[in-house]
């Protein structure tokens, strides 16, 4: 069993690796951003040199201030957005496969009679194979080096999902809080983070409906589960729109604008 | 299947037709790629991995929620739809995939049966390498685009202090590529372009900078315009460069000489 954890972690060292070289293959074709791409760079040039205030009296979109403000945070290193966004897109989309491979594992957490062996079926078959999925999937690669919201939010949303899948495993609500960590980061990145958490209610509620003895009989742990996650994302995001609250920014986390 | 008017907004959400259109359309199978979906298609063969468990429910609940709400957002807030907002659901979508993967090496295994022994695994190694091949090809490889963008960026630089003047939307681009500034304005079928002129080059003439205009037209379609409308053409707009892209679009720069 021991070997056949080292042999997985060495797979999965690969598959990294693997992940982030192409990443930087794919960062040393592109010669040129997107629209979007620049006009994060703008806002975060501007938010650097005249502050958060001055950007949002033009960003008629209101953008979630966690992209913006890394790379206007940038500038204090002597680095400029594009760099920083570049090394940070390579670096997170080398950990999403990580994050796939921590899913699966959890969830197809049974090995399969009689066939464990590596590339034909079993637990940790599963979990290298997603793993591999994510670090070549071709949109995943791009989008990792594409200097938008999205090199932030997928990788959230991605371990958001895995922390929720080993809370709900383990039943520990100390993964509660780190997934409303991720799910309330995600949220300050795009403002669709917030269905996540929509995600997490809509489960709580599904479990209630498929086995209601079982729910009952853990009511306790749903209760404190419902609790610590709406506070931990409360207690991340309420800080962050109270600081823009004067400003003519629009954006509200809490508020899908559908 | 964008719509704008607030009380078909509920009709259009829950049309059977329109979420087929959706589910089918071209832009989800670019997010989840044609790789996941092949593999996607066998994992029916194996759906008796997919243990009826709360992490199962969680993933599930997740990949149509997150569907549900990308298109609730689309259809409500008439935004053009772009794949990469679908690469969330497109995760769920690939861990999910993961369990078709012994299908098709046990599939392939039983159309190849005269290979000798031992095959199984080589197969599922060249499965591996073959899914890998397919990705990273579609991933590393980048048409050339706009080749345009690159040009003008590279004659606004050679001037100091450049300015742009564009309703284009790349010219976010091209100013943050020349590290120009940019003055943005919006063009009415063609209408204002005359009257911009009229009252830009007014205004212009105190300003310091080199001043640049580039319109998405031919040279002599943009003299049209003016001539149209029995106006003279500006003798301030010196043409630098016409650039003709795919798909017979033309663009033309202007150096503004005041």
């Amino acid at each position: 069993m021991k070997n056949k954890v080292n042999k997985t972690v060495i797979y999965l060292v690969l598959i990294v690796a693997l992940a982030g070289a192409l990443r930087v293959a794919r960062a040393l074709q592109e010669e040129r951003y997107s629209t979007d791409a620049c006009f994060y760079f703008r806002i975060a040039k501007d938010w650097a040199r005249y502050g958060a205030a001055y950007v949002y009296l033009y960003d008629a979109d209101h953008t979630p201030p966690l992209l913006p403000w890394t790379m206007a945070l940038s500038y204090d290193f002597g680095l400029t957005p594009e760099y920083t966004a570049l090394g940070l897109g390579i670096l997170f989309g080398m950990l999403m496969p990580l994050g796939a491979f921590w899913i699966a594992l959890n969830l197809f957490p049974e090995p399969l009679e009689g066939n464990r062996d590596f590339l034909i079926g079993g637990r940790y078959a599963y979990a290298l194979l997603a793993a591999f999925l994510v670090a070549v999937h071709p949109f995943f690669i791009r989008i990792s080096v594409s200097c938008l919201r999205e090199i932030f939010y997928l990788p959230l949303v991605v371990f958001g999902i895995a922390f929720a899948l080993s809370a709900i495993r383990r039943k520990s609500l100390v993964k509660w809080c780190f997934f409303a960590v991720f799910v309330a980061l995600a949220n300050l990145t795009r403002r669709e983070g917030i269905v996540i958490l929509g995600i997490f209610f809509i489960w709580q509620f599904l479990e209630f409906c498929v086995d209601r003895k079982a729910f009952r009989k853990d009511i306790l742990y749903h209760f404190s589960s419902v609790c610590c996650v709406s506070a931990v994302f409360l207690v991340i995001t309420l800080p962050v729109m109270y600081s823009l609250s004067g400003m003519s920014c629009a954006w509200a986390p809490l508020l899908v604008s559908l | 299947m964008s719509v704008c008017r607030q009380e078909d907004i509920l009709d259009v959400i829950l049309s059977i037709s329109d979420w087929g259109e959706f589910l089918l359309s071209r832009l989800l199978l670019d997010a989840v790629f044609v790789v996941v979906a092949i593999l996607l298609i066998f994992t029916f063969f194996n759906r008796g991995e997919y243990k009826n468990t709360p992490m199962f429910r969680f993933i599930l609940t997740a990949m149509f929620v997150t569907l549900f709400s990308r298109y609730a957002y689309f259809v409500i807030s008439a935004t053009k739809i772009n794949s990469r907002y679908l690469l969330s659901a497109a995760f769920y979508v690939l861990i999910l995939c993961v369990p078709g993967f012994p299908v098709i090496v046990k599939l392939v295994n039983y159309l190849l049966k005269f290979i000798p022994g031992g095959k199984e695994k080589i197969l599922a190694v060249l499965l591996v390498l073959g899914i890998g091949i397919a990705c990273i090809g579609k991933a590393l490889h980048n048409p050339e685009k706009k080749e345009y963008i690159h040009r003008v960026a590279h004659i606004l630089e050679a001037f100091p202090a450049p300015v742009l003047i564009s309703d284009m939307e790349d010219s976010t681009r091209i100013a943050w590529h020349s590290d120009s500034e940019l003055i943005p304005f919006s063009s009415v079928l063609n209408i204002e372009y005359p009257v911009f002129a009229g009252n830009a080059l007014k205004k212009l003439k105190s300003e310091p900078g080199n001043f640049f205009l580039l319109v998405k037209f031919k040279d002599t379609e943009f003299r049209k315009i003016f001539t149209d409308r029995k106006l003279e053409f500006p003798k301030e707009f010196i043409l630098l460069e016409e650039f003709r892209e795919r798909h017979k679009k033309f663009y033309s720069l202007y150096k503004i000489s005041l």
